[in-house]
């Protein structure tokens, strides 16, 4: 299967290079794997998950996604390239509180400049599989954390990524909804999106579909299933 | 393109209270700049069309620096200069009313010789001569004029002194149209004699003269040669009234435009004041939308989009509003200033006269520096990296 996501000794050093939340982490992960990322709060989940979206950049190391190397790519490449192929689901969901579920869709889409009729139906499909379009008309601040949770992944498909990245995404949900994002998971999984999440949620541990997982420490990986 | 327009409305819809100070306060501060272009302008129109129907060039005969009497034997030297046609002798001075408070123009007017004053020539084509002549005693005034005698209650005549007392009484006969009101409003024209009975003149003494020369190539030449003809004659020429008249607007402009850059520069400072401490939320939804994929380019149209849609909205209500108060309501308050207050009140017609230079000076005074202000911090926050911004 094919390599979609490269990493090749990545660091990622702060305060001037004094601490590393990343050191020298080297991963390759195929084509429709789950992999799921494991370690405490502070471990360098996070940071890694941003510097495969390329929303962060490393101190050092390389991200090779879907074969480009983003350390030669400009911002308005970086930029296009993470817009067409990796979507990420945020802790804190990280929707523009004052629009609408429907406007946050359109936001993804909107640098694409699609007719309206496309982006009617593209919003309507997406929303229709997150189990949110209900609530299309809804101010995002006023939606429960459940249903915040499902807009991200709504509009993490907007643009029918081949990558999905999750940071701690049950984190801020109770268990009912918690199930119900990883029943979503598993659609995406069988829709062969690559996924990876990052998560100290035990939930996670015994999944209903094939995953793999790494487990980091210190900015280190130090157990994983993938060779 | 269309996409990144279609989000700019929807987020403005939808925090158009955050927008809203900086939308008032910019619709007053190009209500300002366009009143104050507005109704410059079309004084300084009104004020050149004036101007352009006055004679080429006015003779003075000054004493210790003080203008005095010409002698009317001076008539035959003037005509005599090359170049020159229409010299006409003049006839004016200041008549004052109301314990010196308030005044008019005398103009006397030699009806039976052709005139250089052109404002003059066309008063006369449109005056009934033949009926205005039978009476030395008929007059032709200004509006101010004319108003003043109807709120003092002089119906068809009124009286003037000369100097030595004897009553002079003049006939309402007509008044001066009123697009050369603000030339033309505090004028009284009467005949050369009467004038000079009430300003207290020779029959063998004018005020001035006036003469013109079709020939400009020549007004350089005329002024010298018109004053070899006697030490103490001055010669003004149109042209040199008409820059004393446009130093004065440029200097009130002047000043006016002063205070607007420094109100403009004040409020751009508060709005980048406000941009440059982007609230946190403003720098998440900047971080989300590079998360999203949006690229720094397209952040900063995306702003540049939002504030030129404030812009616009500013000034279309601002110019709107400007052209109301300017044209509509006569500009109360703000006329004053350009227009001496102290003599007879002055209602000038201001003729609703925009050039698209003076529209376009409006908007890219303001809408430039603005964009500016609001686009350079989100541009300092689009460089840092959006997980940094989402933070």
């Amino acid at each position: 299967m094919r390599v979609i996501i490269q990493t090749d000794l990545l660091s990622r050093s702060f305060d001037g290079g004094d601490s590393y939340a990343l050191k020298d982490v080297s991963l390759n992960i195929l084509e429709g794997e789950v992999v799921i990322l494991r370690g405490i709060s502070g471990s360098g989940k996070s940071t890694l998950l941003n510097l495969i979206a390329g929303i962060d950049r490393p101190t050092y190391g390389k991200v090779t996604v879907l074969d480009k190397p983003f350390i030669k790519l400009s911002d308005r490449h970086l930029s296009r390239f993470r817009r067409h192929n990796i979507a990420m689901i945020f802790q804190q969901f990280n929707l523009l509180e004052h629009l609408s579920v429907e406007e946050n869709l359109f936001a993804s889409i909107a640098p694409k400049s699609l007719s309206l009729k496309k982006s009617k139906k593209d919003i309507e499909d997406v929303l229709t599989l997150a189990q949110i379009a209900h609530k299309r008309d809804s101010i995002a601040a006023s939606l429960s954390g459940g249903e915040k949770q499902r807009v991200a992944i709504a509009r993490a498909l907007m643009n029918n990524p081949q990558i999905i990245l999750c940071d701690e995404p049950t984190a801020n949900l109770d268990r009912e909804n918690s199930l119900l994002f990883i029943s979503l998971l598993e659609q995406l999984h069988k829709m062969n999106k690559t996924i990876v999440v990052a998560t100290h949620d035990p939930l996670f541990e015994t999944l209903p579909f094939d995953n793999k997982t790494i487990n980091i420490k210190d900015g280190q990986i130090y157990e994983s299933d993938i060779v | 393109m269309r996409g990144i327009v279609s989000f700019a409305l929807i987020n403005l819809s939808r925090e158009f209270y955050r927008y809203f100070g900086i939308l008032m306060m910019s619709i007053v501060l190009i209500f300002f700049l366009a009143s104050l272009m507005f109704v410059s302008h079309s004084i300084e129109r009104q004020i050149t069309l004036a101007l352009d129907a006055e004679p080429d060039f006015v003779v003075q005969k000054l004493r210790g620096d003080r203008v005095v009497p010409i002698k009317t034997s001076l008539a035959d030297a003037l005509i005599e200069i090359t170049g020159t046609i229409k010299t006409t002798p003049r006839v004016y001075g200041r008549y004052f009313v109301e314990h010196g408070n308030k005044s008019f123009l005398i103009i006397g007017v030699d009806f039976l010789d052709e005139q250089s004053h052109r404002g003059l020539e066309e008063i006369m084509k449109k005056t009934d001569l033949n009926h205005f002549l039978l009476d030395r005693h008929n007059a032709l005034i200004g509006q101010g004029v004319d108003k003043w005698l109807n709120e003092n209650h002089y119906k068809k005549s009124f009286k003037l002194f000369t100097p030595l007392g004897k009553p002079v009484v003049l006939k309402r006969f007509g008044v001066l149209p009123k697009n050369s009101r603000l030339l033309s409003n505090d004028m009284v024209v009467v005949s050369i004699n009467t004038a000079r009975k009430i300003l207290g003149l020779k029959r063998s003494e004018v005020t001035d003269y006036t003469f013109n020369a079709p020939n400009e190539l020549e007004w350089e030449v005329i002024p010298i040669k018109t004053a070899a003809l006697d030490y103490d004659l001055r010669v003004i020429s149109k042209k040199e009234s008409k820059k004393a008249y446009e130093e004065m607007f440029d200097y009130k402009n002047g000043l006016f435009l002063l205070v607007f850059v420094m109100t403009l520069v004040a409020f751009l400072m508060i709005v980048y004041q406000r941009y440059s401490q982007l609230y946190s939320i403003e720098k998440r939804s900047i971080g989300i939308l590079r998360a999203l994929g949006w690229s720094m380019q397209e952040m900063l149209i995306y702003k540049m989009i939002e504030s030129f849609i404030v812009v616009l909205v500013a000034y279309i209500l601002g110019v709107s509003l400007a052209y109301l108060y300017v044209f509509v309501l006569k500009a109360p308050g703000l006329i004053n200033i350009f227009v001496a207050p102290s003599n007879l009140d002055i209602s000038i017609t201001l003729q609703p006269d925009i050039d698209l230079f003076v529209l376009m000076s409006i908007f890219l005074l303001y809408a430039l520096p603005f964009i500016i202000s609001v686009v350079f911090p989100v541009w300092r926050v689009s460089t840092t990296t959006p997980s940094e911004a989402i933070r």
